[in-house]
């Protein structure tokens, strides 16, 4: 059962009613408590969570205006010239970070945007000289390149997009450098590979104190984008007989991803766990359907019998989700 | 208590404070707790994903039970469908409020969805006035009398949508049409959060969440052309929003006990202004006035979804634009430099 006092945990409407319906709180504590948890943050907050705002609108529309701006002189400017604008774009963003000693937000929000500059650099570098690189060194390179900044800016938005400049790289590669019919999901799992060696850094980082990598979100997203990953290839697994290595791979993958995501997370992130049920549950229904209306070939029966089928799965879902202590959770 | 952003206190602190004030007796921590552990209401308690979880099982299985009743033949005319889905829908009421086991609710999910839809659809091809106002009207019941949460949220954007098509089948120019949608279901979605504490004082703890997601979610989809039934005038939502934004925020500052008029009228006037200057994509005001109340009432969720749609409607904003890529530039980068004079003037008073 859940050890975290349930004292703890965030004082919700259901919460505050069970309360009042046990006794605890009577009519004017249970209104007031409303009143509490719903009480409007002070003055500060609100100005804090303004500059916030501003200063990611603020600093998307003027990275926008200049991409804008590059595209409206584009044609006209030499090549030197193209290359001089976005690395002086580069250098001055990161430059303007440097000096941000004291505010570590938009140190990395200046960061994220040299890094994001990074790839019209490389991709008018190689329009310029026509190395005859493909895509996919491209994409290796800007993530090379914007490494360091993802190092020393420790933000989860940098590490995104180091991830997915990896996630495109890795795909990229498998489509244009590799041959055969199941390149594409060989490049998914690779794909998949990736942000599961993604997922577990983080997680390793997190256990290690590392006080940035304490928020849940970004591992629940890699988390989420390697079973998503993967599981059209063990869905197209069940149905074409496991026909080729790359699906059957898959199949094994996803499968391997789900047992070790319950094993690990039952009692640390309950979203990990139930985007793990649900990817089983996908897989399982995949395999019910196939007998279902390969097998025993009466449509109507089988349509009733997936609808069953799927109302229990989440049903006992949730029931397991219950018990590892979901209601303890908070929002 | 708390002054982290969009937090909300710990039953903890909640309890400390009514402590303070004399609302609870010393030494309630301990029937706290149990009554915490030992109270399991449904699954009002389980975080969103469970629920998103539910209600995409809910949806399945009411697509493959359409399925079965459509195979076999069963729904063939339009009074077999009525009467099919009058039967599930009142079973489907009937289970959920007769068990809480949650093959039992899941169940009670989709035949409810099911006979709905049935029912509906069965009346669809009648009268669309006819049709809509049978929507209305069980979507509301659903809503009142359904206690789930998913249940209710579903039912909430099936009764704005209805309400959308009476709204639409009226003979009133497109320009009233689209301020009243925008501006009505703005009005309704900010009372529900902002009258937050006053409707769970009076026992609406269970509908309030559900209902209030519903009023939410409805308020940005709406804003995506598709769900555009009428006149399109943008300007005619936008100015609507506008308005529904400053009586939003003359409400917050009402609640900060804000009396000094200057700040009031900063607020209001810069609400105003970017009402105006985004009056072309309301939906950039829907998804500022959702992003404010998520952060009035302390839901990281509602925030969250705001943030999501900003930027979608953010980027179709200028992606819209019809001037030249000089202007656009000019446009985009003088927008940017605004907001970070703006956050420069906000982090001087707010360190001052």
């Amino acid at each position: 059962m859940h050890d975290r006092d349930a004292l703890e945990t965030t004082a919700t409407p259901h919460r505050v009613a069970t309360l009042g319906e046990a006794g605890v709180l009577g009519e004017a504590a249970r209104g007031r408590a409303y009143e509490l948890l719903s009480t409007t943050p002070p003055a500060g907050v609100w100005l804090q969570l303004l500059s916030r705002l501003l200063l990611a609108l603020g600093a998307a529309l003027a990275v926008a205006g200049v991409v804008f701006f590059f595209a409206f002189n584009w044609a006209s400017l030499p090549g030197w010239g193209k290359l001089s604008l976005l690395g002086a774009s580069v250098a001055l963003t990161a430059l303007a970070a440097l000096r941000q000693a004291r505010s570590r937000q938009a140190r990395q929000v200046l960061l994220l945007a040299a890094s994001l500059l990074v790839g019209p650099l490389l991709g008018v570098y190689g329009q310029t000289y026509q190395t005859g690189a493909d895509p996919w060194g491209l994409f290796a390179l800007w993530g090379a390149l914007a490494l360091p900044w993802a190092l020393v800016g420790q933000s989860p938005a940098l590490w995104m997009v180091e991830v997915a400049l990896a996630d495109a790289a890795t795909m990229l590669w498998f489509e244009q450098v590799q041959d055969g019919s199941e390149r594409l999901a060989w490049g998914a799992l690779a794909a998949a590979g990736v942000n599961a060696a993604a997922w577990l850094g983080w997680e390793l980082l997190a256990a290690r104190g590392a006080s940035w990598a304490r928020g849940r979100w970004w591992p629940r997203v890699a988390a989420s984008s390697v079973l998503c990953a993967l599981l059209p290839l063990a869905v197209v697994a069940i149905i074409d007989d496991l026909k080729t290595p790359a699906l059957a791979a898959g199949l094994a993958a996803e499968l391997l991803v789900i047992a070790g995501s319950l094993a690990a997370f039952r009692r640390r992130d309950l979203f990990v766990v139930a985007a793990a049920l649900a990817a089983g549950m996908v897989v399982v229904d995949a395999l019910v359907a196939r007998v279902l209306f390969d097998g025993f070939r009466n449509a109507p029966a089988a349509t009733l019998f997936m609808g069953m089928l799927v109302a229990a799965e989440v049903a006992l879902a949730v029931h397991v989700l219950r018990r590892l202590g979901v209601s303890q959770e908070s929002e | 208590m708390t002054e982290q952003p969009g937090q909300r206190p710990t039953v903890q602190q909640v309890l400390g404070q009514l402590e303070q004030e004399g609302l609870l007796e010393p030494g309630a921590d301990e029937r706290a707790r149990a009554a915490l552990r030992a109270g399991q209401p449904g699954g009002e308690a389980l975080p969103w994903y469970v629920r998103v979880l539910m209600g995409a099982g809910a949806w399945v299985s009411t697509l493959c039970a359409l399925g079965f009743l459509s195979l076999t033949g069963l729904i063939s005319g339009r009074p077999a469908m009525a009467v099919m889905g009058l039967l599930c829908a009142g079973g489907g009421l009937a289970l959920r409020r007769s068990s809480s086991a949650d093959f039992l609710v899941q169940l009670s999910l989709s035949l409810s969805m099911a006979g709905r839809a049935m029912l509906y659809a069965s009346l669809a091809d009648e009268n669309t006035t006819l049709a809509a106002l049978a929507v209305l009207a069980g979507e509301l019941l659903t809503v009142v009398f359904f206690p789930d949460v998913v249940g209710r949220f579903v039912a909430t954007l099936g009764a704005w949508s209805a309400l959308l098509v009476l709204l639409y089948q009226t003979a009133a120019p497109g320009v009233l049409l689209d301020a009243a949608a925008a501006g009505g279901l703005g009005a309704l979605t900010a009372l529900a959060w902002v009258l937050q504490p006053a409707l769970l004082r009076r026992g609406l703890v269970e509908q309030h969440a559900p209902v209030a997601y519903g009023l939410a979610v409805a308020l940005l989809a709406q804003r995506f052309s598709w769900w555009h039934l009428g006149g399109h005038t943008p300007w005619a939502a936008g100015l609507a929003l506008l308005a529904v934004g400053v009586a939003t925020g003359e409400a917050i500052l009402r609640e900060l006990r804000v009396t000094d008029p200057r700040p009031r009228v900063l607020v209001a006037a810069t609400i105003a202004l970017l009402g105006l200057l985004t009056l072309g994509s309301p939906g950039i005001a829907a998804a500022l006035l959702v992003m404010a109340l998520g952060v009035h009432r302390r839901a990281p969720l509602l925030g969250g979804l705001a943030a999501a749609f900003l930027l979608i409607f953010g980027v179709k904003f200028y992606y819209d634009l019809d001037i030249g890529l000089l202007a656009k530039s000019g446009l985009l980068l003088g927008c940017g430099l605004l907001l970070l004079g703006a956050r420069a003037l906000v982090e001087r008073r707010r360190t001052a």
